[in-house]
């Protein structure tokens, strides 16, 4: 089992995803991420402790329990691919190390650009957003939200709600010049916003 | 939301006479650019760096605009003082942004009502060329009306010295790849422009920062208010950049602005008709206001050179500067081109 310390952080806005959180308390997060994944780099500046564990160290988590606010999944189909067991033991198991009002987030590919972000793709390694909304509420998560993530899972230029008016409006802000861009609100509007974005993000609060 | 983040949101938007959102699906954070805090090695007061927010209203439709910048970022603090001030006059209140900016632990917000007008880049697409001079006349008056608030009001921005175009101007022309023809043309204009008193300027007046709102002509993104002072720097950049947009959409143009300047056609006239009027507004002589234009065409393709920008985004600009260069080292007298009501002197 290894457990990476992060300390140096490197510059790269996705770890802005901080601020949209409500973790209880900002002194100690985890992420179960592949390696060579930034995003515990990249929190690192918003808590007092950020440590990584590989996919394969989450059972159990080597934390005890009720001691993290945040836990964070980065890029689901590389921890697991297809294997929707594990992400019922990760979220069970940060269910155990987080505090009261403790926050996991989960990064994924949305299953409609998988075949151009996923090395290895194939229809069996996908999980969609229901199932991993489903997955939180099954843990015993709270007050869920989803995001979409644009313009690719691991760059978060861009963090949307997915409720159709904020597609819309976030469509029409950023692509109205483009030649393409110009069909983006209409396909957000007509409510297949799924379609237009690469990665996907789900919350839940203990 | 963060803890930190919710609390300055809430008061900024306590302030517009809102409150925060509860439901997390009214947060939409875009431009998301540059992470805060600011890592120590990076510098602070870089205005492109953090994030936006745009918050929706229960029915779905945008409130409100947020910036969101690192509590030490000072370009952004300064922002949000320019706009309370300047909006102390009622006159030109109208025409700014709604803003209000707080800050909280690491972080700043300034909160700006979503204005639900037409930008003027997008006007501009449908405008007859007669509605544009008038449009731009209308819009660099009122920037000068703002700059004459900004005088009086925010004392902190008036320098003492005069502005010199030459020495404001040389460090900018030194890193412009043009022939030494041309940089000696364009070093003897910014001479003869001397000095002149300085004005305060938007410094950032092109088409995508004006919204035209029930009638009513708004101003965008005050960052570098004051920042530039150098006359004539607004009716300079709005007349080319308009221009540019109502001829092309904002895709360069075939023939070099100076060569419109000098035509007979409406463009032509009505260019000129702006440039002289601002001149004549912030009482310039014709080596003055040739001293604005050359300085605006150096500093605005430098400003590009400094940011680092691609080429196809610079070269537009530096073709510009080398077209007005050509036209000053071909012994044509810009000033009777282009100023020749500012040569016989106040009528």
């Amino acid at each position: 089992m290894s457990v990476e310390l992060i300390s140096s952080p490197p510059v790269l806005a996705a770890g802005n995803w901080v601020w949209l959180l409500a973790p209880p308390r900002q002194e100690s997060a985890l992420v179960i991420a592949p390696d060579q994944d930034a995003l515990a780099g990249v929190i690192a500046p918003h808590f007092a402790e950020v440590a990584r564990v590989g996919p394969g160290d989450i059972r159990p988590l080597p934390v005890p329990d009720s001691a993290l606010d945040l836990v964070a999944i980065s890029r689901l189909e590389e921890c697991a691919p297809g294997e929707i067991a594990w992400l019922s033991d990760a979220l069970a198991e940060s269910r155990r190390v987080l505090r009261d009002g403790g926050c996991v987030l989960v990064t994924f590919v949305n299953p409609f650009w998988a075949r151009r972000y996923v090395r290895g793709w194939g229809p069996e390694r996908l999980v969609t957003r229901r199932r991993v909304l489903d997955e939180l509420a099954g843990a015993g998560f709270r007050r869920l939200a989803s995001y979409y993530i644009q313009p690719f899972p691991e760059a978060a230029s861009s963090i949307i709600p997915t409720w159709g008016p904020a597609t819309v409006h976030h469509e029409r802000m950023e692509h109205m010049s483009s030649a393409i861009g110009r069909y983006r609100p209409l396909v957000a509007r007509l409510g297949a916003h799924a379609l237009l974005y690469p990665g996907c993000a789900c919350v839940g609060y203990l | 939301m963060n803890q930190a983040l919710a609390t300055a949101l809430d008061a900024a938007l306590h302030q517009l006479g809102d409150a925060l959102p509860s439901d997390w699906r009214r947060i939409v954070m875009i431009k998301n650019d540059g992470p805060i805090p600011v890592p120590r090695h990076d510098v602070i007061g870089d205005a492109a760096r953090g994030f936006n927010l745009l918050v929706l209203s229960d029915a779905g439709e945008p409130a409100y605009y947020v910036r969101c910048r690192d509590s030490r970022d000072t370009t952004a603090a300064r922002e949000a003082e320019v706009l309370r001030r300047l909006s102390e006059s009622p006159d030109i209140r109208p025409h700014l942004p709604e803003s209000a900016g707080i800050r909280a632990d690491g972080i700043q917000v300034l909160a700006t009502r979503y204005m639900d007008g037409q930008l003027f880049a997008h006007l501009l697409r449908k405008m007859s060329q007669d509605e544009w001079r008038d449009a731009v006349l209308e819009l660099t008056a009122l920037a000068t009306a703002i700059g004459r608030v900004g005088q009086a009001g925010l004392p902190e921005l008036a320098r003492a010295e005069p502005f010199d175009f030459w020495r404001e101007g040389e460090e900018s022309l030194a890193l412009l790849p043009m022939s030494s023809e041309q940089i000696a043309a364009t070093a003897a204009a910014l001479r003869a422009g001397g000095t002149a008193p300085p004005f305060p300027q938007h410094g950032d007046l092109w088409p995508g920062n004006v919204i035209r709102e029930k009638g009513v002509w708004r101003l965008l993104d005050f960052d570098l208010f004051g920042r530039v002072e150098a006359p004539l720097f607004d009716a300079c950049h709005l007349t080319f950049t308009s221009t540019e947009y109502l001829l092309s959409g904002g895709h360069g143009l075939d023939t070099p602005w100076i060569r419109h300047l000098e035509g007979h056609d409406i463009l032509g006239r009505g260019g000129r008709e702006v440039l002289r009027q601002n001149a004549v507004a912030q009482g310039l002589s014709a080596d003055q206001a040739v001293g604005g234009l050359v300085y605006y065409l150096v500093e605005a393709t430098a400003r590009l050179l400094r940011k680092g920008a691609q080429p196809d985004v610079w070269r537009g600009p530096l073709t510009e500067t080398a077209a007005a260069a050509d036209l000053l080292r071909s012994g044509a007298d810009v000033r009777k081109v282009l100023f020749p009501e500012l040569l016989r002197g106040p009528a």
